[in-house]
């Protein structure tokens, strides 16, 4: 009977023990499929591997030795050597091979998770719905001390881990019997393991979500479609970018996700910003101005050195058209990610490059073949190609360097002024002069190349949304080329790069006539600013594949793997002042800075953050913001044609300016503390509110819309207002706090912003225009009406710099005599050069800068000293009936005096029409009442009362005569009046 | 007998009373009418003012008339007018013929945002607003009341002047208006809006309440007119130049802030008026709040530029740490070194007061002293938290400022800071030298929280002074010195292993930081000692 138990109990265990055997093979098996499927790549998932396919084998191999003896002790009752075998045989490779086990975990998580967490890593787990991970080595804070702390938070966490998982493994080993639970251990040891292969950062992430993530390093690789990353094949290790802002976190972004180090340049002004964050390591190259910094060639060779890295990224701008950085960096055995320099040589020069476009049969734009030595051949070569013609830069591009002229003096002076632009942004000032294509389009075909003779194109963008030459709106594909167009202008792009032997991602542009006839203008050997709308529509990462080709891979696409998906648009997000000559730059700190990524579609590129400076060191370019969408004929079968406010949409953003306004009147109320009035308090939110509202527009009069408010049911987020006799509703929440408002208007969605809200105007933001609604009560609207207009200051005089930046020519000096429209000094600022003119006709009276100098915003650089002024002063003296004196020194003396009197009242005409109306017409029914205020006070007189005017000249005229004698003419015709 | 003598005396009395009775009930409905009437009619006329044409006039220049202002500034319905029947009594020059009911000033009370207010607006339409003695009376009035029930003043200024016609009564009624603006000076909160011409002996009621507000264009200050000026010190000089808004807000510091229009001068000083408290009982009034009150602000971290010397605007501190960005500064163009204004924290209203080193190196001179020991006294007499921003090279030196007596007005703020016993929290962003440090509500001036972020310098001076005195012999190692000097001195540790600063926080933690500690110092109980009043030096 015993001996019958103990067999089927034996047999029982045997059996219970061979599921849990299967079991833990299997989750092994499982552990392995999973790491098999995600790409047994990386290190850490071939020792996650390596560990499964340890355990299987232990347990193949480790149990059935156990198990017979573990049957062998069954069936004798040799107890205390069984156990002492048992510990040997059994027991000793447990503890050997959890061991194991908890190292490989530990050393994984170690790997992994503390030196080189990669946003793959970050951003699948945030794609599995994983709190957002906080990643160590790119510092969220900026101070050491928070870093070191948040790094001493996760390397406890992960001790403390391990030792509970070791404790409760020996507490289990030992109360257990052990076989069974050896197999139980393994499957556990397998989910561990396999948690641990999801992102063991979760261990972590009770510490990461307590802290504020500033940096948020995920980045939606979704939209590379095309070209997955292999993580097999070879690649850098490490790579530097030579550049800043938005294309070094571009490039970046990339490198991290196929898991190449970077390493970050910055000058001493950009130590803090977002690139140097998002790099593995960082180096500063020097002080802010570019040509000491980022343009210095040896001090980036030697980052290269001291670093270590493989190869340079060049980004654009800087040095990525520079020959001789990439053959520098040839001789010191880095690799240049980016075409051979002779490709870049013989493309970034404009003349050579037409040549040899001519001779890879790609269509020409007639012009001038050669450099233009002075503007006298300027002017010259400019009348035999026909005017309108354009002065450019050989080395230029991107705007700079660049002039179209109209005439022979616009030739003339555009020549000089592009020399000295050139020669100041690319330290080569050559020449060139061609037809200008009046309503031209501008678009350009993506090329991409490798080193073993693959050329493909991937499409066209069409960038002719320009200003001053700049590009601000792209988009791709162009909703102007037809199919046929594109395939010829991709393979003439592609026989152009086959001719020059190009070998990485560039661009050829194109001047598109209106009857889609294209001429090849330049080819740049670059990754361009709008690169990302191609990547949209394609689904390639070029970035990948300029690495994988510099590296010396071959393309893995060929052209017809590429796709044409969609339709993308990208708009260039610059600071500026939009009021100020459509757009000069604006420098300052980005007190707020929200990127709108939360919407589909939407993908943003930037290189700054909440804080962030924009200094006028560099370009002004905060963000490229990228919309993927439906193809644009789609939605605008007849053309995008522009928009103004409907008055439906107009009463929605008066609607929700006074929903705002009244939610914010009706908050003012809610004193939490005040006590005093409880017993007449109303519930603000069931009051009704009623106001006047407009939107202002300078010099025009505009209608003034009374709007009521109310709440519906006193709850916050319902407000009914009724605007010209209809009832429309504004629901959400609207939360003054908040950097941006998701209402509904009528159940529409719309999304607003509040940008101010001062006493009786708020501003609120609708389709991504600022509008200024003045919201009053309703009473107010019969008293708007008697506020006075403010009167213009006359600037005419002064020259103002209109924003921070450097004086680069002060063309004028005290004394000078000065017509209006005159340059008078030139200002750079942000790379760009503006001409500041005289605004009248005068002498020069003070400059107050000199070359070289740096000025603020609304600084007076040179003040003129108005000769108008100067006969008005001597005809309101003759008004006055002043006495001119016997002298001319007498007479200036006095008429300083008049002017500065001038000066001090403002406008002068409007005083003299004043009291040439006052004389004319005698005193009026106000002055009667004024006299009467002046009795009542000790107040207004004024300085040339009428009494004082004996002899007025009536209908005599002064024009504005500009030299001396015929002021005294002036005068001399006014006594003659006065005595006749 | 004498109880004859009393019936006799009855009857006779009643008789003529009963026979009186029947005349009057067949005339007393006429006469009820008529009193209605002329109440009706006075009401009419006082609501007038000085007449359509004079009302007109009034808008002509761009002005509202007294009535419509109030409109403006108070809840709808709410004004409840005292004394409209009032009347001058002056006989001279013919005035007992020209009567207008409330003469030149129409008072009462009302309420912004439900919240009490006393009030009086000037009628320039009624004799050009000048001041008689019903006038003044008038206006004494309801600051009394003000001062009983412990509710603000508001006064809105346009008046010619004193009413000459009366004389030295219409002197007298200045004088009891200023007793009564000083006996409410730190009982209530008292605003002066200048909505007109305000002179001569008129300007000094303004001038001894807390917030003096002018109008563009419109309104002027001035002890005499341009004309006097000329005669007397042959100075030629605009009514504009002398006394108006520009000069008044950048130039002598009389008023507060300037505002386009009356229009917006009123919507604004509502504003103003919803961060006051209404007396030195109430607390400082807690509005209901948007904005998070741990609110992470990485803007913070980056303000200070990472060159010691660079400037940057303290008000980008100001206006992202407070509620929403709203902030009501208080002299924005005038002694533009130091930044000072009410704001909310977490619906709190709080005083900040902050060095602003983009003006003069945020340094302390005597415009900058006076104007910050103004606004620290106005909180401290009105239970308002003070939230002190610290980036202070010193004090400014110089003959012009020694001359001008930089000690003495220096010694007001200091003397503001010392006195008060609001809760006082301090931040000090970057330098904190000398004896400014001490000044700006430092920890020994009875600080409550002082911190500092990781960017503060708190030491006696600069590197490079403090070198050229310490090593003054040692002029080849000058620059070893500065490192040794920056290396010790420049940091926060200094004051924070002393105990000058409770903590070194993170820049964009200190909203959340300032929150908790308001909070926590809301029960905060410090006395001064019993006094009639300190000596500030004046």
């Amino acid at each position: 009977m015993g001996e019958t138990w103990d067999k089927s109990l034996v047999r029982l265990s045997e059996s219970i023990f061979g599921v849990q055997v299967a079991i833990g093979i299997c989750g092994n098996l499982l552990n392995l499929t999973v790491l098999l499927s995600r790409g047994m790549r990386r290190k850490s998932n071939n020792l996650l591997a390596f560990a499964a396919v340890s355990d299987i084998l232990l347990l193949v191999v480790l149990i059935p030795n156990n198990m017979s003896r573990k049957r062998a002790w069954m069936y004798t009752d040799d107890c205390p050597g069984q156990v002492v075998n048992t510990l040997s045989q059994f027991v000793i490779p447990l503890i050997l091979l959890i061991c194991l086990n908890s190292f490989i975990i530990y050393y994984l998580r170690l790997r992994r998770h503390l030196f080189h967490p990669s946003p793959r890593d970050i951003s699948r787990s945030l794609d599995e719905g994983d709190p957002p991970l906080l990643d160590v080595t790119s510092p969220t804070s900026p101070f050491p001390a928070s870093r070191e702390w948040s790094r001493k938070v996760a390397r406890t966490e992960r001790h403390i881990t391990i030792t509970v998982v070791a404790i409760i493994t020996c507490y289990v080993v030992t109360q257990l019997p052990s076989t069974l639970v050896y197999a139980e251990m393994m499957r556990v040891l397998a989910c561990v393991r396999f948690a641990a292969h999801k992102g063991f950062g979760q261990v972590r992430l009770a510490s990461a979500s307590a802290q504020k993530k500033y940096v948020d390093l995920r980045e939606d690789r979704a939209i590379y479609t095309t070209d997955p990353i292999n993580y097999d094949e070879p690649k850098f290790d490490k790579i530097l970018i030579a550049n800043r802002g938005e294309i070094a976190c571009r490039v970046i972004k990339t490198a991290r996700a196929m898991g190449i180090k970077t390493v970050a340049v910055h000058s001493d002004v950009d130590s803090n910003s977002l690139h140097v964050r998002l790099a593995d390591e960082a180096v500063c190259v020097g002080p802010a101005p570019t040509n000491q910094s980022y343009l210095r060639v040896d001090k980036i060779l030697q980052a290269v050195k001291d670093t270590g890295a493989q190869a340079v990224h060049p980004g654009y701008g800087f040095l990525s058209e520079n020959t001789h950085f990439a053959a520098d960096l040839e001789k010191i055995g880095v690799k240049f990610i980016g075409p051979n320099s002779k490709a870049i040589l013989d493309m970034g020069d404009k003349i050579n490059s037409k040549k040899i476009a001519a001779a890879a049969k790609v269509n020409m734009i007639p012009g001038y073949d050669g450099e233009i030595a002075d503007e006298d051949m300027c002017v010259k070569v400019a009348n035999q190609i026909g005017y309108p013609v354009m002065i450019k830069a050989s080395a230029g591009g991107g705007g700079k360097g660049m002039r179209i002229a109209w005439n022979d003096k616009e030739a003339r002076e555009g020549y000089s002024l592009s020399k000295r632009e050139a020669a100041s942004s690319f330290g080569d000032d050559r020449m060139l002069v061609e037809k200008f294509i009046d309503n031209p389009r501008h678009i350009e075909m993506q090329v991409l190349c490798d080193k073993h003779d693959n050329y493909l194109w991937l499409n066209e963008r069409e960038c002719s949304i320009q200003r001053r030459n700049q590009k601000v709106i792209e988009e791709a594909p162009s909703s102007f080329v037809t199919p046929e167009m594109r395939r010829a202008m991709g393979e003439q792009s592609v026989q152009l790069a086959r001719a020059v032997g190009y070998d990485s991602a560039g661009t050829v542009e194109f001047l598109v006539d209106g009857k889609r006839n294209f001429y090849f203008l330049e080819m740049n050997t670059r990754l361009q600013v709008e690169h990302p709308i191609t990547e949209s529509i394609t689904g390639i990462d070029i970035v990948q594949q300029m690495l994988r080709v510099s590296y010396g891979h071959k393309l893995n696409i060929t052209q017809k793997d590429v796709p044409l998906q969609g339709w993308a648009f990208e708009s260039r997000v610059y600071a500026e002042d939009p009021y100020k000559g459509f757009g000069l730059p604006s420098v300052g700190r980005l007190s707020r800075y929200v990127e709108p990524t939360h919407i589909d579609g939407v993908r943003c590129d930037s290189g700054i953050r909440e804080g962030s400076e924009i200094s006028i060191y560099y370009d002004p370019l905060i963000c490229k913001g990228n919309i993927t969408t439906k193809y644009l004929p789609e939605v605008y079968p007849e053309g995008f044609q522009g928009a103004s406010l409907t008055q439906e949409e107009e009463e929605t953003v008066l609607s929700m300016a006074a929903a705002l306004n009244a939610r914010k009147i009706a908050r003012s109320k809610q004193f939490k503390n005040q006590t005093r009035q409880q017993s007449t308090y109303v519930d603000p939110y069931k009051m009704t509110f009623k106001f006047v509202t407009e939107i202002p527009v300078e010099d025009e009069e505009t209608t003034k819309i009374p709007v009521a408010v109310s709440f519906e049911n006193g709850n916050e987020k319902e407000a009914r207002v009724t605007i010209n006799g209809k009832t429309m509703s504004i629901s959400g929440d609207m939360n003054l706090a908040q950097p941006i408002i998701d209402l509904k208007a009528n159940g529409k969605g719309v999304t607003t912003q509040i940008v101010n809200k001062k006493a009786g105007e708020i501003t609120v933001v609708y389709k991504g225009t600022n509008f200024k609604v003045k919201v009053l009560p309703e009473h107010a609207v019969d008293y708007i009406k008697h506020m006075k207009p403010k009167p213009k200051v006359d600037l005419s005089s002064v020259v103002l710099s209109p924003m921070p930046g450097a004086i680069k020519n002060v063309a004028v000096k005290v004394g000078d005599m000065v017509s209006e429209g005159q340059q008078l000094i030139v200002i750079e600022a942000m790379k760009m050069q503006n001409g500041l003119h005289a605004g009248k006709t005068g002498k020069v009276k003070s400059v107050t800068v000199k070359e070289g100098q740096t000025v603020d915003e609304g600084e007076v650089l040179v003040e003129l000293e108005d000769i108008a002024k100067r006969v008005d002063a001597y005809q309101l003296m003759s008004y006055g009936g002043v006495k001119l004196g016997n002298s001319p020194n007498e007479n200036e003396k006095l008429v300083v005096e008049q002017m500065e009197k001038l000066h001090r009242e403002g406008d002068l005409k409007d005083r003299l029409d004043k009291l040439k109306e006052k004389f004319e017409n005698g005193p009026r029914e106000e002055d009667e009442d004024e006299m009467e205020v002046v009795s009542a006070s000790y107040s207004k007189k004024d300085p040339i009362t009428k009494e004082d005017i004996t002899d007025p000249v009536r209908n005599s005229k002064c024009g504005h005569v500009y030299d001396r004698e015929s002021v005294k003419e002036f005068i001399d015709m006014h006594k003659r009046n006065k005595q006749a | 007998m004498k109880m004859l003598s009393r019936y006799v005396r009855s009857a006779l009395f009643s008789l003529p009373r009963s026979m009186q009775m029947a005349t009057r009930a067949t005339s007393s409905i006429q006469h009820t009418l008529n009193v209605a009437n002329k109440i009706e009619k006075t009401r009419e006329k006082a609501l007038l003012g000085g007449g359509q044409k004079r009302i007109d006039a009034q808008h002509k220049r761009g002005k509202l008339t007294a009535r419509e202002r109030i409109e403006l500034l108070v809840d709808p319905g709410s004004f409840k007018e005292y004394d409209m029947f009032a009347e001058h009594t002056c006989t001279d020059f013919g005035m007992q013929k020209e009567k207008y009911p409330g003469d030149s000033v129409v008072t009462g009370r009302a309420q912004i945002a439900g919240r009490t207010v006393f009030l009086f607006s000037q009628d320039f339409t009624v004799f050009g607003g000048s001041l008689s003695s019903i006038h003044a009376k008038k206006v004494v009035k309801i600051m009394k009341d003000a001062m009983l029930v412990g509710a603000p003043v508001i006064g809105l200024n346009d008046s010619g002047g004193a009413r000459i016609q009366e004389g030295v009564e219409s002197l007298a009624g200045y004088a009891d208006i200023f007793q009564a603006n000083v006996m409410a000076s730190g009982v209530v909160p008292q605003i002066s809006l200048i909505m007109g011409p305000c002179a001569g002996g008129a300007v000094y009621s303004p001038a001894l309440t807390d917030f003096t507000f002018m109008v563009r264009d419109t309104s002027y200050l001035f002890i005499t007119g341009p004309d006097v000026v000329k005669a007397v010190t042959n100075e030629e000089v605009t009514q504009e130049e002398l006394g108006g808004a520009k000069t008044h807000t950048v130039t002598s510091g009389v008023a507060h802030g300037a505002f386009e229009n009356d229009v917006d001068a009123l919507m604004n000083i509502r504003e103003l008026f919803n961060y006051l408290p209404l007396s030195n009982t109430d607390a400082s009034p807690i509005r209901s709040c948007d904005d998070p009150w741990d609110r992470v602000v990485p803007s913070l971290d980056t303000v200070v530029p990472l060159e010691s010397t660079a400037a940057y605007n303290m008000k980008d501190v100001v206006l992202s740490l407070v509620d929403e960005g709203d902030f009501f500064e208080i002299m924005p163009d005038y002694a533009k070194n130091i930044v000072v204004g009410f704001a909310r924290m977490n619906g709190r209203t709080v005083g900040v007061v902050g060095n602003n080193p983009k003006f003069a190196a945020g340094c302390l001179d005597i415009n900058s002293s006076v104007k910050g020991a103004r606004f620290v006294r106005f909180c401290d007499a009105f239970n308002i938290p003070l939230i002190t921003l610290v980036d202070v090279p010193g004090f400014l030196p110089g003959t012009a400022q020694e001359y001008g007596g930089i000690i003495r007005h220096g010694a007001k703020l200091l003397y503001a800071y010392a006195e008060a016993t609001v809760p006082k929290i301090t931040v000090i962003t970057r330098k904190a030298f000398g004896g400014a440090y001490d000044v700006m509500s430092s920890k020994h001036l009875r600080g409550d929280l002082n911190y500092a972020w990781p960017t503060a310098e708190v030491a006696v001076m600069g590197a490079k002074g403090a070198v050229s005195i310490l090593f003054r012999a040692d002029k080849e190692n000058a620059a070893k010195h500065e490192e040794e000097y920056t290396e010790l001195f420049s940091n926060p540790f200094p004051a924070a292993v002393r105990g000058f600063v409770d903590d070194i926080i993170v820049p964009s933690e200190t909203r959340r930081r300032i929150c908790e500690d308001l909070n926590m110092l809301e029960s905060k109980k410090l006395k001064n000692p019993k006094k009639k009043h300190g000596n500030i030096p004046l």
